[in-house]
C-alpha cells in the first residue's frame, strides 16, 4: 500500500503525457509494458490457469461433494488415479482442488470486486465533497482500519454466522476502507489540477466531474490495490475456511481442506496438506506478481527503463 | 520489489519442501523446530535455483533428525523419580464435590479415596476406605466397615465422622461450606444427578457415625446403583479439618487419604503430587516419588512430547497416528474398555422425525461399519444401542437394521417422500435438514467433523440431503438441552457401570413423564417406565432384564441412531509399566511404575 501514493502523482504526470501525444494511451502504453514484463507473465498464466480452473471445471466434469464419500479408498497416497492422492473421506484431492477453485478465487474476487465498487464511490464522493461528508466518511473508515482485517473478519462472521457467502461479505466490507482511501487519496491530488477547474469553469456538474474526469484518472491505482487485494482476500478466505468459518463441508474450498488435514501430518499423509496449501500459495503468488507487474506498468516513470 | 517476491516464493516453495519431506521420512517423529529454522536461512541467503538443493538438504538432514529424536528416548538412564502424564486439558477443581470432568477427576483420583472404588479395569465396586459393607433385606439400609488408623495428608483422623461429614458437606445446603461454594457458583452436580437432589429431596434418610469405624445409611427407598454411584470419583472424602480451613478455596487445596499428595498447581502448565509416606494400605502405597500431571491441549503437540521423553503417558490421540504408536516399539498402546457410545439424536419437533419410515431410513442409509473401520484408528466396534457391550445391561440378542441404501430409499418413499428429504418441518417452519456435528474431539467421536462428513455422504447417497453445521461447544451443549438442534451428534461416557447412568439418563421422561428438551422430546411412555422402574430394583438380574428389554424397545422403535462404541486408546512409553486403564477414563496412578530407559 506504501506505494499508491507514489503512483497517484504519477497519474497525473501520465495523463498530460497522454495529451500531448494521443495516439497511444495510457492504458496502451501500460498494457504493452504488462507484457513485457517477464514475472507479470509468470503472474497472469497463474492467475488465468486458476480462474480458467474455477470457470470451466464446475461446467465440464460436474461434481456432487454431498455424496463424495468412499472409506475404503481413505487417504491413498498420490497414485496415477488419483495424482494428488485420496483425504480422510476417500475422495479425491485433486478434484476437490478443482472444484475448490471456485469457492476460494470466487469469494476472493467477488470480495474486492464489492470493496471496490462501495469504497472507490465513498471515497471519490467524499475526496470531492469534502467537508462534513468526507470526515463522517473517513471516520468510520479509520474505525474499520484499526482492527486487523482478519480479525474484523472473524467478528463479523461470527455475528453473521459461518458459510461461503458470509465469509464473503465480511472480507468486502474489512476492505472497504482500503480503496476508499485509495480513491479519496487521487481525488484530493486531482481537484487541484486546471483540467477540474476548466471543467467547473464550463459549468459542469459535480456527478459529471467526479464520473467524467475524476473517476478515470483514479483508476489505476485502485486498480493495482485491487489486483494486490484480490491475492489477500483469497488468503483471508482461505483463513476463515481454515478457523471453519467459511466453506462448510462437505464442500470444497483451500483453506477449509487444510485445517481438515493438519491432523493427519502427524501419520505421514502429507499429501492431503500439501496440495491445498500450493494452490493457495501459488494463486496468491499469482495476483502479488501482477499487481506488481500492474503497478509497474501503470507508472510512467519507469517507461523507458 | 519483485527480487523480494522471487525470495518470499523461493522462501515457501521450500518450507513446504521441508514440511512435507519430514513429514513423509516417517511419523509420528516430527523435525524439531531447529532444523527448520536452519534450513530456511540457508535459502534467504542463496538464489533462485534453490528449490532442488533445499529438497536434496532436506532428504539427507531428515533421517539425521530422526535418529536425534530416538537418541533422545533410547539414552540409556537412571529409573526417574516422576511419572508424568499428558492431559488434554487443565483441571477445573481439585475439589470433587464440586466436578464433573475427567481431568480434574484423574488428579483427585491420586489424592483422594472413597468408601469403594472401581476395581482396576472395570466398573466393579471393591472396598477402599470401606472394608466391608452389609445391606438390609430391604436394600434401604447400608453398613459400612471403615479401615482403621487412617489419616489424612494434614493429620486428620479418617473416621465415620469424617464420612458424615463428607456428606453433609455435598448434601446439606445449610451447611456453611455448602453454602459458601454455592454462593461462588459452583454446583454440586453430581451429587444431585446420583442421589436425587439435596436435603429432604435426597435418596437419604438419614447417615450416622455409629461408631468411630461403623458409619450406616439409610435410603429412603432402594437404590440399585446406589455401590457404583459410591465408587464414582466425585464421592470421595476430603479432610473435614481443611474443608473447613480452605472453604471455597479447596479447589486449590485438595487434602485426602490417597497414596500421593498435592504439591502444587501451576495453572495452564502442571499439577505435581508426590508420594504419600504415611500411606494406610502399604500394599498399594505410591510406586513412584512424584506424580505430574501435564496440560498439553494440542493432540499432535502431546504426542510429540511423548516422543521427545518428555512425559511418559498421554491421552487422546487422532485416530490415524493410533496405528503408528500400535506399530512402534518404543510406545505401548492401551485400550480403555468400552465404555462410551456415539449417537445421533432425532429432535421429536421435526414433524418429519415422527414418522418411523423415516427414522429407519435415515438407520438404514448410514454404514456403521465402513465408518468404523476408517476412522476410529481401529478402536472402534459398531454399536446397536446405547449401552456398550461391556456393561451387564446390554442386549447381545438385538440385530441391528442392516446398511441398505436402496431400502433406504424406498422408505423414504413410502413415507411421502420419493424425491429425497432436504427440508423438513421444525416447530412448525419450513426449513433446510440441518445435521449438527460437534466441534470438539470426544472419546466416542475422536473427529465429529469426519464422522459427521462420511454419514452426511451416506444420508445424500440415500437422498436425504443435510447441511453440516457446527458451533462452539458451550453453545452446542446449550442448544442441545434447549431442544433447538433438529438432528445432531453426540454421546456418552458411563461414570459407574451401572445401565442407569447410561440409559435412563436418555430415555426416562422428565417429572410428570414430560418429554425433556435436552433429549430432544423423545417420548417414549413405556421405555421410559421400565427403565425407572429398573433403576429402584437392588437384584442385578431383575435389573439386568429390564434394561435389555428397554434396549431391545428403543432399538425396534429407532428412537435414536446408534453409531459406535470406543475404546479411547492411551500411549505409554515401552518403559512404563503398571497403568491400568479403566473404563471410566480416570486411573489410579499408584500402580505405574517407570523403569529405567532401555
Amino acid at each position: 500500500m506504501t506505494t499508491t501514493t507514489q503512483s497517484v502523482g504519477s497519474v497525473s504526470t501520465s495523463a498530460a503525457q497522454t495529451l500531448a501525444r494521443p495516439p497511444r494511451s495510457l492504458w496502451r502504453d501500460a498494457g504493452q509494458r504488462l507484457l513485457a514484463n517477464r514475472l507479470a507473465q509468470l503472474g497472469m498464466l497463474i492467475v488465468v490457469f486458476f480462474l480458467a480452473l474455477a470457470i470451466f471445471v464446475p461446467i465440464l466434469f460436474p461434481y456432487n461433494p454431498r455424496i463424495d464419500s468412499d472409506l475404503t479408498a481413505q487417504l491413498l497416497p498420490p497414485s496415477f488415479a488419483h495424482p494428488m492422492g485420496t483425504d480422510e473421506q476417500g475422495r479425491d484431492v485433486m478434484r476437490r482442488i478443482a472444484h475448490g477453485a471456485q469457492a476460494s478465487l470466487g469469494v476472493g474476487i467477488g470480495a474486492v470486486l464489492i470493496a471496490v465498487i462501495i469504497g472507490t464511490v465513498l471515497g471519490l464522493v467524499s475526496g470531492y465533497l469534502g467537508h462534513t461528508f468526507d470526515l463522517g466518511t473517513m471516520f468510520v473508515m479509520d474505525i474499520l482500519l484499526s482492527f486487523p482485517g482478519l480479525l474484523l473478519a472473524i467478528a463479523i462472521v461470527a455475528i453473521i454466522g459461518p458459510g461461503l457467502r458470509n465469509s464473503l461479505l465480511a472480507i468486502s466490507i474489512v476492505s472497504i476502507p482500503i480503496y476508499a482511501r485509495i480513491a479519496r487519496s487521487s481525488v484530493l491530488s486531482l481537484k487541484q489540477h486546471e483540467f477540474i477547474s476548466a471543467a467547473q469553469a464550463v459549468g459542469a456538474g459535480s456527478g459529471r466531474i467526479i464520473t467524467r474526469h475524476i473517476f478515470p484518472n483514479s483508476l489505476s491505482p485502485v486498480m493495482v490495490a485491487a489486483t494486490l487485494g484480490i491475492a489477500a482476500a483469497i488468503l483471508e478466505t482461505a483463513a476463515l475456511g481454515f478457523l471453519g468459518l467459511g466453506q462448510q463441508p462437505p464442500y470444497p474450498e483451500w483453506g477449509a481442506m487444510l485445517a481438515d488435514s493438519v491432523k493427519y501430518l502427524t501419520s505421514g499423509a502429507w499429501w492431503v496438506v500439501l496440495f491445498p496449501g500450493l494452490m493457495i500459495m501459488l494463486t496468491v503468488l499469482g495476483f502479488n506478481l501482477l499487481g506488481d507487474g500492474l503497478r509497474d506498468a501503470l507508472d510512467p516513470r519507469l517507461k523507458n527503463r | 520489489m519483485k527480487k523480494r517476491s522471487i525470495q518470499f516464493a523461493t522462501l515457501i516453495f521450500a518450507l513446504f519442501g521441508v514440511l512435507a519431506v519430514s513429514i513423509a521420512c516417517g511419523a509420528p517423529a516430527a523435525a524439531p523446530p531447529a532444523v527448520q529454522t536452519v534450513v530456511v536461512e540457508k535459502i534467504q541467503t542463496s538464489a533462485p535455483v534453490v528449490q532442488t538443493q533445499v529438497v536434496e538438504k532436506i532428504q539427507t538432514s531428515a533421517p539425521v533428525v530422526q535418529t536425534v529424536v530416538v537418541q533422545a528416548t533410547a539414552v540409556p538412564s537412571a529409573a526417574p523419580q516422576a511419572f508424568i502424564f499428558g492431559a488434554q486439558g487443565e483441571p477445573v477443581c481439585l475439589d470433587p464435590a464440586v466436578i464433573t470432568d475427567g481431568i480434574s477427576g484423574r488428579v483427585i483420583n491420586q489424592i483422594y479415596e472413597g468408601l469403594v472404588k472401581f476395581d482396576k479395569d472395570t466398573t466393579n465396586p471393591v472396598p477402599a476406605l470401606a472394608k466391608s459393607w452389609t445391606t438390609s433385606e430391604d436394600g434401604k439400609v447400608w453398613t459400612f466397615k471403615l479401615q482403621e488408623g487412617v489419616k489424612f495428608h494434614d493429620g486428620t483422623d479418617f473416621n465415620a465422622d469424617a464420612v458424615v461429614k463428607n456428606f453433609d458437606y455435598w448434601g446439606n445446603t445449610k451447611n456453611p461450606v455448602h453454602e459458601k461454594q454455592i454462593a461462588a457458583g459452583q454446583v454440586f452436580e453430581y451429587y444431585e444427578a446420583q442421589f436425587g437432589g439435596f436435603d429432604g429431596d435426597s435418596v437419604f434418610e438419614k447417615i450416622e457415625a455409629v461408631d468411630p469405624a461403623t458409619v450406616k445409611f439409610t435410603l429412603k427407598s432402594p437404590q440399585g446403583p446406589f455401590l457404583n454411584n459410591l465408587a464414582m470419583f466425585v464421592f470421595v472424602f476430603a479432610s473435614p479439618t481443611a474443608l473447613e480451613k480452605y472453604g471455597t478455596e479447596t479447589c486449590k487445596n485438595p487434602v485426602g487419604t490417597g497414596p500421593y499428595k498435592f504439591v502444587e498447581w501451576k495453572p495452564n502448565e502442571q499439577v505435581t503430587l508426590e508420594a504419600n509416606p504415611d500411606y494406610w494400605d502399604k500394599a498399594n502405597a505410591a510406586k513412584m516419588s512424584r506424580v505430574i500431571i501435564r496440560n498439553i491441549p494440542n493432540n499432535s503437540a502431546r504426542l510429540l512430547a511423548l516422543a521427545t521423553g518428555e512425559i511418559h503417558a498421554l491421552e487422546g490421540m487422532e485416530p490415524r497416528d493410533v496405528a503408528a504408536i500400535k506399530n512402534d516399539p518404543r510406545y505401548k498402546l492401551l485400550l480403555r474398555p468400552a465404555n462410551t457410545t456415539g449417537y445421533l439424536a432425532f429432535n421429536y419437533k421435526v414433524k418429519e422425525f415422527q414418522d418411523p419410515k423415516v427414522r429407519q431410513a435415515i438407520t438404514q442409509a448410514i454404514n456403521k461399519q465402513a465408518i468404523v473401520d476408517a476412522l476410529y484408528g481401529g478402536t472402534g466396534m459398531v454399536a446397536n444401542q446405547m449401552q456398550p457391550p461391556a456393561l451387564w445391561g446390554y442386549n447381545p440378542d438385538i440385530k441391528d437394521w442392516a446398511y441398505d441404501t436402496e431400502a433406504a430409499k424406498k422408505l423414504l418413499a413410502d413415507a411421502g417422500f420419493p424425491n429425497g428429504l432436504s427440508e423438513v418441518t421444525f416447530d412448525g417452519k419450513k426449513v433446510p435438514l440441518e445435521m449438527w456435528y460437534m466441534p470438539v474431539s470426544r472419546p466416542y467421536y475422536p473427529n465429529p467433523k469426519d464422522i459427521g462428513t462420511a454419514i452426511a455422504a451416506d444420508l445424500a447417497k440415500a437422498g436425504i440431503n443435510v447441511s453440516l453445521q457446527t458451533v462452539d461447544w458451550a453453545t452446542y451443549l446449550d442448544r442441545r438441552s434447549n431442544g433447538q438442534l433438529p438432528f445432531y451428534m453426540l454421546g456418552w461416557t458411563g461414570d459407574n457401570g451401572d445401565p442407569d447412568n447410561f440409559v435412563c439418563y436418555f430415555f426416562c421422561l422428565g417429572a410428570d413423564d414430560a418429554p425433556l428438551s435436552r433429549e430432544g422430546f423423545i417420548e417414549d411412555k413405556e421405555v421410559s417406565d421400565i427403565l425407572k422402574k429398573a433403576a429402584v430394583l437392588t437384584d442385578q438380574g431383575e435389573r439386568a432384564k429390564l434394561y435389555k428389554q428397554a434396549e431391545q424397545l428403543i432399538h425396534d422403535r429407532i428412537l435414536r441412531v446408534f453409531i459406535a462404541n470406543n475404546q479411547p486408546p492411551l500411549a505409554l512409553l515401552a518403559n512404563v509399566e503398571g497403568y491400568v486403564p479403566n473404563p471410566t477414563g480416570t486411573e489410579f496412578f499408584n500402580t505405574v511404575v517407570v523403569k529405567a530407559g532401555p
